[in-house]
C-alpha cells in the first residue's frame, strides 16, 4: 500500500542526490572550458617563479636548497626535448641559464632517483604535448597574473600601515564570517592553556563542552559548562575546561567581528591527544 | 542503501536548516592541548602555637614532595609567591596566585589541643575561585607522614579524578653482601622509601613478598628449614605461619582480592600446577593439572579471572583463566617470553616481564593481550607491581656486574617519570600495599 509513495520518495531522494552530486544543470557552461590547461601551465611557469625569488632573496643559498624549493624535476624534461616550442618559452625567462652546470647534473641524478628512466620518454611526452597546446601570450598572461599576485603581498612597511588601518577600515558588516584562519587562531590560543586530566579512568573518553560569553575587549564575561557533572573524573575534566577558558583570557580574536565571537561554545575532546 | 541515503538527506535538510534558521553561538572544537605538570602553589602550613618545631613545615615538605613524584604536578618555588595565607578563615587574593602562575592553591593550619593535632586544610582553585576541599584530620604526633600522604592522596583525588597512592608502603627483599653470598630479608617501607624496617634477620633465604590487601600481612617464599615453603608474616605481631602442608615445594604465593585465599604453584615432577586455598578452612583446590610449568598466578580485582604464565606452547607465555580453572586462553604472541604478570588493581591491564633478545624489560597489555606496550627495557627489569590506583608501576632493575645489585624504580604507565627509590641498600621484588588508611 505504501509502496508507490515509498517509490516516488525514493526517485525523489535519488533525483536530489544526483543534483546534489553533479550539481545544478548549467546553461553557461563552456564558459568553464579552457580552465584545465591554465592550470598546467602554472605549475610549469612556477620554477621560473621561485627560481627569481631565491636569486633576489639570497644569493648564498645552496643549489641543493633551490631544488628543495623549487619544481625544477616537473619541468626539467621538457627542457630537454629540444625541439620544443616551450624551450624558446623558459629561456626567454632566463631561469635555466642561472643554474650552474653542477646544479643541473644534481638536477638529473634527482630525477633518476625520483622517476625510473622508462617512466621519463612519457613524462617528456606528455608535458611537449600539453606546453605546445599553449601560445606564448596565454602563457605570459599567466605570468603576469602571478606576479600581480606576488606583488600583492606588502613589503614590511605596508603590514605595519595595514595593522593601523585594520580596525577602521573593515566595515562590521552582518554578513561577515570567521574565517577557517580565524578560528584555528581561536583554537590555538586555547589549546596552550588546556592541561586534560590524564590521570583518570576512561580520560580520553571526557569530552567536554563549555559555553562562554566575551566581552569585546577579549576578557571573559561568563564561563558555563554545558557538560553535567555526572561523577568525580568528569568533574575533574569540566574543571581543566574551565581553567584552560579562564587562563587563557583574554583573547585576541578581531573586533571588528565580535557579534560573531561574543558567545563561543569549546568542546574539549582529549582523544586524539591520549589515544582512545 | 535507501535508508542510508535518506538519513544523508534528513542530515543535509538539517545542516541546511540549522545554518540557516538558527544563530546558534560559535562552536570550536579543540583536540589538542598542552600536557604538563599541573603549577599548585602548596602554602607552608601554618603552626602558629609551635612553630619553632618545624612539624608544619615537614608536613608541606612531604605534600610537596609527593605531588611533584608523580609527575603530574608542578609544586611552585615558594620564594615565587606574592602573597603569603595566615589564615583559612578567609579567601585568599586569588589574583596574585594566578599572576605566579598556580592553577591551585593549597593552605592549612596545625592546631595542637590535649596531646593531639588538627590539621584544617584547604584546595582551591585559582581561576574558578571556588574551593576545591576542605575538611580536617585529628592525629598524634608520630602518625605526622601518615597524615601528609593522606592530604596529599585528597589533593590528587580531586585534581586529577584519580584516588592517589601516597598513603602506601612497599614490601621488598632488601639485600646485602657481595653478589655471590648475597643475604636477603623481608622489609618493608612507606612508598617514598622512608621509614625502611626489616622484617626477618636474613638467616633463610626469602622471596617474592606480597602485600594482604589490608596491608596487615605479607605471604611470601621462604627457605626456611631447607624447604622452600609459602609463609604468612603479620605486620602487627611479627609472626610466621606455614600455608599449608604440601608434598612439594610451593612459591609464586599472591593473596586473592578479598584477602580470604591465596593463590600459590606447587611443584609437581618437573612441571608446577597452580592451587588454591582457603585461608579460613585451609581448603585446598587445584586449578591447574598439567606436567607443564604453570606460575605466578594473579587475580583480576573482581576474582573472576587469573593470569598466570605457563611453558605449555614451548615458552613461558601469558594465560588468562576463568578462577575455577576452565577456559584457559592464551594472551601473549609477541616474540620473547613473557612473565610476572600481575593484573592491575583497574582491572584494565596486566603488566609484566619480557624477555627478548637477552633483554628483560617491563610492559603492560590490555587483559584480552591487545595493546602491548613496553614500558621500560634494559638489562634485567623484573617483577612489575602496581600502585592501589593502577597508573603507576614499581619494579626492580639489577645493574651489571661484580658490583651490580637491584634497586626499585617507579614508573608511570606511559613510560615516563621513571624514579629510583632510595632504599637503605640493594632491593628487589616490591609489592605495592593497598591505600593504608
Amino acid at each position: 500500500m505504501l509502496a508507490k509513495p515509498i517509490s516516488i520518495s525514493v526517485i525523489l531522494h535519488l533525483l536530489f542526490v544526483v543534483i546534489i552530486i553533479t550539481g545544478m544543470p548549467s546553461f553557461d557552461r563552456f564558459e568553464e572550458a579552457p580552465m584545465s590547461i591554465v592550470e598546467i601551465e602554472l605549475i610549469n611557469n612556477l620554477p621560473a617563479i621561485t627560481q627569481e625569488i631565491i636569486e633576489d632573496d639570497s644569493k648564498q643559498e645552496s643549489a641543493s636548497n633551490k631544488k628543495k624549493y623549487s619544481a625544477t624535476p616537473n619541468v626539467k624534461p621538457s627542457m630537454r626535448s629540444e625541439d620544443s616550442k616551450n624551450m624558446n618559452i623558459l629561456e626567454n625567462e632566463e631561469p635555466i641559464e642561472k643554474t650552474t652546470k653542477a646544479e643541473y647534473q644534481e638536477d638529473e641524478n634527482i630525477m633518476e632517483f625520483f622517476s625510473t628512466p622508462e617512466i621519463k620518454p612519457e613524462l617528456n611526452k606528455i608535458n611537449d604535448k600539453l606546453l605546445t597546446n599553449l601560445d606564448y601570450d596565454e602563457n605570459k598572461k599567466e605570468t603576469e597574473k602571478v606576479t600581480a599576485l606576488l606583488d600583492k603581498f606588502p613589503d614590511e612597511k605596508d603590514v605595519g600601515e595595514m595593522i593601523d588601518k585594520k580596525p577602521q577600515e573593515k566595515n562590521l558588516t552582518s554578513d561577515a564570517i570567521i574565517t577557517a584562519g580565524e578560528i584555528s587562531n581561536m583554537r590555538s590560543q586555547i589549546e596552550m592553556c588546556w592541561n586534560p586530566p590524564v590521570g583518570v579512568r576512561g580520560a580520553a573518553s571526557q569530552r567536554v563542552q563549555v559555553m562562554i560569553t566575551l566581552n569585546s575587549d577579549g576578557t571573559i564575561s561568563k564561563v558555563e559548562p554545558v557538560t553535567r557533572n555526572t561523577n568525580g573524573s568528569r568533574e575533574v575534566a569540566i574543571n581543566a575546561a574551565v581553567r584552560a577558558v579562564l587562563s587563557c583570557a583574554p583573547y585576541e580574536f578581531p573586533i571588528e567581528k565580535y557579534e560573531l565571537w561574543k558567545e563561543i561554545k569549546f568542546t574539549f575532546d582529549p582523544r586524539n591527544m591520549l589515544g582512545g | 542503501m535507501i535508508n542510508q541515503i535518506n538519513r544523508l538527506l534528513l542530515l543535509l535538510f538539517l545542516l541546511l536548516f540549522y545554518s540557516t534558521v538558527s544563530k546558534a553561538a560559535l562552536e570550536i572544537d579543540v583536540s589538542e592541548g598542552n600536557l604538563r605538570p599541573m603549577p599548585i602553589a602548596i602554602t607552608e602550613v601554618i603552626d602558629k602555637q609551635n612553630e619553632q618545631l618545624g612539624l608544619g613545615l615537614d608536613i608541606t615538605k612531604v605534600i610537596a614532595s609527593d605531588l611533584a613524584g608523580s609527575g603530574l604536578f608542578y609544586p611552585i618555588n615558594p620564594k615565587a609567591f606574592l602573597d603569603e595565607v595566615n589564615s583559612l578563615d578567609r579567601n585568599p587574593d586569588f589574583n596574585s596566585w594566578r599572576v605566579v602562575n598556580a592553577e591551585a592553591l593549597f593552605s592549612a593550619e596545625l592546631i595542637f589541643d590535649n596531646e593531639r593535632y588538627r590539621i584544617n586544610y584547604k584546595l582551591w582553585d585559582t581561576f574558578s575561585e571556588k574551593s576545591l576541599e576542605a575538611n580536617y584530620l585529628v592525629f598524634s604526633e608520630n602518625k605526622w607522614r601518615n597524615v601528609a600522604h593522606i592530604i596529599a592522596d585528597t589533593i590528587y583525588t580531586r585534581l586529577t579524578g584519580e584516588k592517589g597512592y601516597f598513603d602506601t608502603q612497599i614490601a621488598f627483599i632488601a639485600e646485602s653482601g657481595p653478589k655471590t653470598k648475597r643475604i636477603k630479608r623481608l622489609a618493608i617501607m612507606d612508598q617514598d622509601g622512608q621509614n625502611p624496617i626489616l622484617l626477618t634477620s636474613g638467616r633463610d633465604l626469602v622471596l617474592t613478598p606480597r602485600f594482604s590487601p589490608n596491608g596487615k600481612e605479607l605471604v611470601y617464599l621462604s627457605y626456611r628449614n631447607g624447604q622452600p615453603q609459602v609463609y604468612i608474616y603479620d605486620i602487627q605481631s611479627k609472626q610466621t605461619y606455614v600455608v599449608g602442608t604440601f608434598p612439594g615445594m610451593t612459591f609464586a604465593p599472591r593473596f586473592s582480592p578479598d584477602g580470604r585465599k591465596i593463590i600459590m604453584s606447587l611443584q609437581e615432577g618437573v612441571g608446577s600446577n597452580l592451587f588454591e586455598m582457603d585461608l579460613g578452612n585451609f581448603d585446598r583446590k587445584r586449578l591447574t593439572n598439567t606436567s607443564d610449568i604453570n606460575t605466578a598466578p594473579s587475580y583480576s580485582p573482581d576474582s573472576s579471572n587469573i593470569v598466570f604464565e605457563s611453558d605449555k606452547s614451548g615458552t613461558q607465555q601469558l594465560y588468562v583463566m576463568d578462577a575455577n580453572g576452565d577456559n584457559v586462553r592464551r594472551i601473549s604472541f609477541g616474540t620473547g617470553s613473557y612473565s610476572t604478570p600481575v593484573w592491575s588493581p583497574r582491572g584494565d591491564y596486566i603488566a609484566f616481564t619480557k624477555i627478548s633478545k637477552g633483554r628483560f624489560m617491563i610492559g603492560v597489555m590490555f587483559a584480552d593481550g591487545s595493546g602491548e606496550r613496553i614500558i621500560t627495557d634494559g638489562f634485567h627489569n623484573e617483577g612489575p607491581t602496581w600502585a592501589p590506583n593502577g597508573r603507576v608501576l614499581m619494579f626492580f632493575r639489577e645493574s651489571p656486574g661484580e658490583d651490580g645489585g637491584a634497586m626499585i624504580y617507579s614508573v608511570d604507565i606511559t613510560g615516563y617519570n621513571e624514579r629510583k627509590i632510595e632504599t637503605p641498600g640493594y632491593a628487589s621484588d616490591p609489592s605495592w600495599s593497598a591505600l593504608m588508611n
